[in-house]
């Protein structure tokens, strides 16, 4: 029995170091990033960003950049996945000692991120900081302001492009390029016709651009003026989508196109090799995709609307910084001087050189760096001229849905289905049930 | 005797010591697991449960109790019943093939002949791939343009295929993807079962002058019944909660045709923030696994044999 009881000692002393261990590496174990100090006596600022491959180079380099130029603060940037994934991580830490002070989101994520109340007001915070916001661009900051707050910073503005292959183009008689559908149809089959191995038209189905070619063609993508005016309760884009799905299906139908499914890096490898002569994606991958397309020029052009249709502009989407309620004063102070340094001119003319993405204030587009830039990649400029042309009012302020990715991925699905030959109206009407279901669903959880 | 006497024993020792009875020593060496069992399996399993009754908050706080209007919702979703059908195809696609193909490899490559390593090696090998690895390297092949399978296709006269974009295609394409990553486990499993099989079996089955079917048939299968009744089980459970590859590969497309039940799960819950329909999935993807599981153990319990 002696044995038997020494051995019960064992067990629980064994027992109470593994359980109690383990419980220490879930609470305690990791480093408290939001408001320690590091060793050289700064303030650590911990901030969550979805930049991946060459464009988290360059914000390692704006972040670099900021932790050099003053010795109070250092921001401590970690790749948190994808917007989506990084919102919800966001959410489960509800504002913990390790969560993020900043947390940069998609615009898709706005609504959601007002509606978990752990985001603070940037326009409170603009005051109280005293800083100077008048050189943002106003496209974007008409996005990200809902009912006179602005919540978020915008910092990396992106927009849907059309990219195409212009030496293959002009060999096959297309000089300028065509932004109308008839006109795009028109110059593929002159590509087609010139006898060239290449397919004129690539597409995935990229649930951004179509949302923003509805938006383009002068439609609500939901109702109540893009969920502007009020919680938006269904969605409003049916006659855009039904436009662009039927030019998409009689590309198809004429064998002009060639689906990616709704993978973008295949497309984009698939225009580098010559695959294909066109196609549409973000303008973030701009800079990648004229580095890696080392055979052709790649032109870049505005997304395109029928025939006869004003194009209205885009709304100001990528990326912004959410800043989380509850911080010190010290962290909050710490976090404007970092939007500050971020947002400048200089940072962010050489960001839009580096990636793509264009910069979200007047300022930079007078810098050097910006200009010579142009001069050198004029795709660059296309991108960001198509926003800034773009009118300001209700339909470009861009769509305001907690369940936006669902209707994304629910448009994305339909394209997949008419790119296997299913009908137009069926695709989109499935569609716009099942979004109209996940926002009614979604509604009903809302406490206001 | 002895054993009959064990517990006066400890009753003696405990009337020592005071009425209360010890903690039986068992359940010492339990506790460890059996907490972190409660804390990070049936506290969320049953969090699980109630949240699936409610309406919830984009941080997925439970806002409004609805009953099982989650439940009816799903089942009256037209999205949800075809991504059932689909993990159920998907399962009978791949369960069966990764069993017989890796029993298959195992009995191929059970008798030790010089240079059986290398086969052996080359046939578990897919055990040390990642799926996130392995989704790569097959996504490359599926290429659309550029992907070997299609220039192989093109070679030969053929057009090429929109393997992971064509709604024909897809799913079979994901399956055999997922044969090819669960095969190495499966080998592995089945070659240790085969090892265990005593000799003298065989040796009998030359003396009666049966052939290899014959030995497959009377000797290897019953003995390493245990065995493939684990693949079998664990592939099963592993078929229905099938994610990886799909989030790499396809993301659910195209057109939903590869939109397994967990993906789904994880797309409502952690991207679209509905925690409550996405709770009431996990709650139904967790009882179709029980019963499946229980029908499959009920329906093999007679065919399995233990030495």
């Amino acid at each position: 029995m002696k044995r038997n009881i020494g051995k019960r000692i064992l067990a629980l002393g064994l027992s109470a170091v593994l359980a109690g261990s383990l419980l220490a590496g879930c609470t305690g174990g990791g480093t408290s990033s939001d408001s320690a100090s590091t060793d050289s006596g700064k303030l650590q600022i911990s901030f969550w960003h979805s930049m991946s491959g060459n464009t988290q180079e360059a914000l390692d380099k704006v972040v670099a950049g900021f932790n050099e130029s003053q010795d109070q603060y250092e921001v401590v940037a970690t790749n948190q996945g994808s917007y989506d994934e990084s919102t919800g991580k966001f959410f489960n830490m509800a504002n913990g000692e390790d969560s993020a002070a900043i947390i940069q989101i998609g615009e898709q994520n706005l609504q959601s991120m007002i509606d978990s109340q752990m985001i603070a007001s940037v326009s409170d915070l603009i005051e109280k900081h005293e800083f100077d916001d008048s050189d943002l661009l106003e496209q974007e900051v008409n996005f990200y302001t809902v009912d006179g707050d602005m919540w978020a910073m915008p910092f990396n503005c992106s927009t849907p492009v059309v990219y195409y292959n212009k030496t293959a183009f002009e060999e096959a008689g297309v000089t300028e390029f065509p932004t109308t559908f008839e006109g795009i149809k028109e110059a593929a089959q002159k590509l087609a016709d010139s006898g060239s191995s290449i397919t004129p038209v690539g597409m995935y189905a990229y649930g951004y651009a179509l949302d923003q070619m509805v938006i383009n063609m002068g439609g609500y993508v939901i109702d109540n003026e893009n969920g502007r005016a009020g919680r938006a309760t269904q969605v409003a884009y049916q006659d855009q989508i039904t436009a662009i799905y039927n030019w998409i299906k009689d590309l198809q139908d004429s064998e002009l196109l060639l689906n990616y499914g709704s993978d973008g890096t295949n497309t984009i490898s698939g225009f580098t090799q010559q695959q294909v002569g066109m196609f549409i994606a973000s303008s973030a991958s701009c800079r990648n995709v004229i580095d890696s397309s080392t055979d052709f020029e790649v032109g870049v052009a505005n997304l395109p609307v029928p025939e006869g249709t004003e194009p209205e502009g885009v709304y100001g989407g990528g990326g912004a910084l959410c800043i989380a309620t509850g911080l010190s004063e010290d962290v909050e102070a710490g976090v404007m001087a970092f939007c500050e340094y971020a947002t400048s001119p200089e940072v962010q003319a050489q960001w839009a050189v580096d990636t793509g993405y264009f910069p979200i204030c007047n300022g930079a587009y007078d810098t050097e760096t910006l200009t010579a830039a142009y001069e050198e990649m004029p795709q660059l400029q296309v991108a960001a001229d198509q926003l800034l042309n773009s009118k300001v009012n209700s339909i470009t302020a861009g769509p305001l849905l907690s369940q936006l990715p669902q209707l994304r991925t629910d448009l994305v699905t339909a394209l997949e289905a008419v790119f296997n030959g299913g009908e137009v109206e069926s695709s989109v009407q499935q569609a716009v049930e099942s979004t109209n279901s996940a926002i009614a669903t979604a509604n009903e959880g809302v406490t206001e | 005797m002895t054993y009959e006497k064990m517990p006066d024993l400890s009753l003696a020792q405990t009337g020592e010591k005071g009425r209360k009875k010890p903690l039986p020593v068992w359940v010492i060496y339990l506790l460890p697991s059996l907490l972190i069992f409660a804390l990070f399996t049936i506290y969320p399993f049953l969090k699980t449960v109630v949240t699936s009754f409610f309406a919830t908050s984009t941080t997925g706080e439970m806002t409004k109790f609805v009953g099982l209007q989650n439940y009816i919702d799903l089942f009256t979703n037209a999205n949800y019943l075809q991504s059932l059908g689909t993990t159920f195809l998907y399962t009978l696609l791949t369960v069966p093939l990764t069993v017989i193909l890796s029993l298959l490899l195992a009995v191929l490559s059970a008798q030790d002949r010089p240079g059986m390593g290398v086969f052996r090696t080359i046939f578990s090998s897919t055990m040390g791939i990642s799926v996130a690895a392995g989704s790569v390297f097959w996504n490359l092949l599926f290429h659309p343009t550029a992907g070997l399978l299609n220039q192989v296709v093109q070679w030969m006269g053929g057009k090429p295929i929109g393997w992971l974009t064509d709604t024909h295609y897809a799913i079979f394409a994901i399956s055999a993807v997922s044969i090819w990553m669960n095969l190495g486990f499966s080998y592995l499993v089945l070659m240790g079962g085969l090892k265990n099989i005593d000799d003298s079996h065989y040796e009998s089955v030359e003396i009666v002058g049966g052939g290899f079917f014959y030995r497959l048939r009377k000797v290897t299968i019953p003995l390493i019944s245990p065995s493939l009744f684990f693949v079998f089980t664990t592939s099963l459970i592993n078929a229905f909660q099938s994610f990886g590859l799909i989030d790499m590969l396809t993301s659910g497309g195209p057109n939903n045709t590869t939109n397994l039940m967990v993906y789904k799960l994880y797309q409502d819950a952690f991207v679209n923030f509905r925690f409550g329909s996405a709770s009431a999935q996990g709650i139904i993807l967790f009882l179709l696994i029980l019963l499946i599981s229980q029908l499959q153990t009920k329906l093999t319990e007679r065919l399995v044999t233990y030495q």
